[in-house]
């Protein structure tokens, strides 16, 4: 026959507690040591593809998996040139990105050409455009991966 | 899942609620074996898990906002064919005014994008004092190694190189942000950024005297930072449970509704031309923008009455 004591419940309630809260640190350290990692690609990997513009100075980076989008919405100036790179880890299957105009109109798929990861948009009227990224979906159904994806902007100085 | 772990903690300051949830769920946890015959693992993933957050991690994560920075301003400035006015900067000594996070994080924007404007006339030494002030508000906010002394040092060295300049003031403002962004204080990030587009619209104002006929390229530029402003209202609008972020936007509001004078007219579709060999595409299309002289004067002492609120 099993007795109660309010000791021993507390007392299996902390034996319960202490792993899932070492889950759920393990948790809050591992992403946010993902993250951090997604600073260091987007400043060593990503960034160094934009010379020789200049990068703006803004930070757009996330991790995604295989499948999702992300949509980055900003204004371009008439009279300035844009460069654009949209990179993921070498992990993840490849990315596809698109530009499209506020009206819904695709200005360029990088589909049309191989999968670019870095191209120029030369800005001949002042409109807000959307980046549209998304990882592709390898051939793999068992797995699926995640992984950082970076998409910065540069300037040219002309 | 690492990013919606990330959310989570992000959205909610989630961790004593998780110490309080994980407590509860690990008390609870026998009599639902008993009930359910679910595993301890099942259970502990099914806490973060229900619809309403995984919609909220879906809409976050769906859009980012992207501002023109102080590094663009200042190029849109100069291409205009503004020149440099030292007197329009916001001065060095203010910044023993700024003790509290918002405005820390509002002048760290402001002396960026001051920095950033001095920086493509060729203003070295306002460049290097602007930048230690940016060094300090950014150690005041706990930014860890987004300007440190190498990074005075390596500007200080390269003055005459504005390539060179330009890149380190790009990558300490990155490393600000991108330090806020993982350091879940994305709501101090965005005041950083509203500061920064606030005294880019203050400088090219100022510049212009509120006088529509002086500088019709800058003008034009001003006028379409009404675009900007829907971006800068968006990215707010995920942070107003913040009660600065809250109030900010009440503020902004007030810029929202004299820019609302300004017509915007695309006066043609918009045509994109592809050339494949030197991987760039032409946006082209036609539009015209306008306001009248009064509403513009208006526009200029908003502007000019939000930044003093800023800086003071």
């Amino acid at each position: 026959m099993a007795s109660y004591s309010p000791k021993s419940t507390y007392q299996n309630c902390i034996h319960r507690f202490l792993p899932v809260i070492f889950v759920l640190l393990l948790g809050l350290f591992y992403s946010s040591n993902v993250q951090s990692q997604c600073a260091s690609f987007a400043r060593a990997v990503v960034k160094p593809e934009l010379s020789p513009f200049i990068h703006d100075g803004n930070y757009n980076a996330t991790i995604l998996a295989e499948g999702e989008s992300v949509l980055l919405r900003k204004t371009v100036f008439e009279g300035q040139k844009y460069r654009i790179v949209v990179k993921g880890v070498p992990e993840l299957p490849g990315l596809r990105f698109r530009v499209i105009d506020s009206g819904s109109q695709v200005l360029f798929d990088n589909a049309l050409y191989e999968y670019a990861d870095t191209w120029d948009f030369d800005v001949q009227d002042t409109r807000t455009i959307s980046v549209e990224v998304t990882v592709r979906e390898d051939n793999n159904p068992g797995s699926s991966v995640g992984g950082c994806v970076a998409v910065l902007f540069g300037l040219s100085l002309d | 899942m690492e990013y919606r772990l990330k959310h989570l903690f992000t959205k909610f300051r989630i961790l004593p609620v998780l110490l309080l949830l994980g407590f509860v769920i690990s008390c609870n946890m026998g009599s639902q074996k008993k009930d359910s015959g679910e595993s301890e693992e099942e259970i502990i993933e099914s806490v973060p898990m229900n619809d309403q957050l995984v919609d909220d991690f879906n809409k976050s994560k769906l859009i980012f906002y992207s501002l023109p920075s102080p590094l663009e301003t200042a190029m849109l400035i100069k291409k205009a064919g503004a020149t440099f006015d030292p007197d329009i900067l916001n001065p060095i000594g203010n910044i023993s005014r700024y003790n509290t996070n918002s405005k820390m994080a509002l002048n760290l924007g402001i002396y960026s994008a001051d920095l950033s404007y001095a920086s493509l006339f060729d203003q070295s030494q306002i460049t290097i004092e602007y930048m230690g002030n940016a060094r300090k508000l950014a150690d005041k906010l706990g930014i860890l190694g987004a300007v440190d002394e190498e990074t005075i040092k390596k500007l200080e060295q390269n003055m005459n190189n504005r390539e060179v300049v330009m890149d380190i003031i790009s990558e300490a403002y990155m490393n600000s942000n991108a330090y806020l962004s993982e350091n879940n204080r994305a709501a101090v990030s965005v005041m950083v950024l509203t500061g920064g587009w606030i005294e880019g619209l203050y400088l090219a104002t100022s510049l212009t005297k509120g006088d529509l006929q002086n500088n019709k390229k800058l003008v034009e530029r001003i006028l379409y930072q009404k675009l900007s402003l829907v971006t800068l209202l968006n990215m707010m609008e995920t942070y107003r449970d913040n009660a600065e972020v809250a109030k900010l936007i009440n503020e902004l509001k007030g810029l929202e509704s004299v820019f609302e004078k300004v017509t915007i007219v695309n006066t043609s579709d918009v045509e994109a031309r592809t050339d494949t060999n030197n991987k760039v595409t032409v946006i082209k299309a036609n539009s015209e923008i306008e306001i009248s002289p009064s509403d513009y004067i208006s526009l200029c002492e908003k502007v000019e009455e939000l930044r003093s609120d800023f800086i003071l």
